[in-house]
């Protein structure tokens, strides 16, 4: 299992769907699940510090967990079969500590919770190697090769020239 | 307390907004509440036991109530304030404890729906913001509704008609 923040939420206009983009905590790859617009929502208006003025469902998913005295422990989107994540929610309840519960969820229900309880956010690494996403490197000194066209266009300046007048 | 059955969900063709109509048990007495779309959809598709491939936001929540071996005893829409609905969710615990937890009315109603409890609205609520559905006019009220053709058929000289 590797652990992920996430990195951003972005809004596809064309769409009513919404991505969010997962980044491995000690490591580069990224990790993008389309995710429903409520969900997104719930996502974004929780990083965001929005308090909505009544709660909204995964509020009250996470207030009823509370009130249960179950700890959500962690989330881990453990699965992708005919482009569909699967995640599990595993539940700790109080008073237990050899119990632990596995509920079910769609990654949005997982990742919505997550950010209420605060708690880590996991991939299976078989998940992040079949869907991750690498970001392409940018050299920090271009190579030779890149800069022909360049190369070809200065050496052909007649630079002895500069300085006679016209 | 007054016992209600989710009668229908109703769409607004201008907006995003669904309204959802409680209906009194034992009476004609109903109660429409707006409702957003997404817990529109979770309402409806339950109700019309549509099979989704994954668990919506209302069957993880009443999965996770259930693993956790509490029952949710019922739902109660129990308070209007400044145009908005309050609903309590009130769950039985494995040890017997009953726990009362705040809720939009929505989301009350997707569960309720779901584990098929009992769904109640505070009487003063259903008093206040209830509506009763327009009454079948009686006789009496029928005839002082055709006064005017009444009168006008007075006026008539019906003995003139095999005259000419």
């Amino acid at each position: 299992m590797v652990e992920m923040l996430i990195e951003s939420i972005r809004v596809s206009l064309m769409t009513n769907s919404q991505v969010i983009i997962l980044r491995e905590m000690e490591g580069k790859r990224r990790l993008p699940i389309f995710v429903g617009k409520p969900e997104g929502d719930a996502i974004t208006l929780h990083l965001n510090g929005i308090t909505a003025p009544r709660p909204l469902t995964h509020d009250l998913a996470a207030s009823i967990l509370k009130s249960l005295e179950a700890d959500v422990n962690h989330i881990v989107i453990n699965d992708l079969r005919k482009q569909h994540f699967y995640a599990i929610i595993v539940l700790q309840p109080s008073g237990d500590e050899e119990a632990e519960i596995t509920l079910d969820a769609r990654p949005s229900d997982a990742i919505a919770i997550a950010v209420r309880v605060g708690c880590p956010i996991f991939v299976a690494e078989h998940v992040l190697e079949e869907a991750g996403v690498e970001p392409v490197e940018l050299g920090s000194t271009p190579s030779k090769e890149d800069l022909g066209a360049f190369s070809d266009f200065i050496s052909s300046l007649d630079l002895s020239d500069l300085d006679k007048d016209k | 307390m007054i016992e209600v059955k989710v009668d229908s969900v109703r769409v607004n063709l201008v907006g995003t907004h669904r309204v959802v109509i409680l209906k009194e048990l034992h009476s004609e007495r109903y109660l429409p509440i707006w409702i957003g779309q997404a817990e529109a959809e979770s309402i409806t598709l339950q109700l019309t036991n549509t099979k989704v491939p994954r668990p919506l936001t209302h069957d993880l929540i009443v999965d996770a109530i259930r693993a956790l071996g509490a029952t949710v005893r019922y739902v109660l829409v129990n308070d209007l304030r400044d145009e908005t609905f309050y609903a309590r969710i009130v769950l039985r615990t494995r040890d017997g404890k009953d726990l009362s937890i705040d809720s939009r009315p929505s989301d009350a109603i997707a569960i309720a729906v779901r584990v098929g409890c009992s769904i109640y609205v505070d009487d003063d609520v259903m008093a206040q913001h209830g509506h009763e559905p327009e009454e079948e006019s009686t006789e009496e009220q029928q005839e002082e509704d055709l006064g005017a053709f009444k009168d006008f058929l007075s006026t008539l000289d019906l003995d003139d008609l095999d005259k000419k």
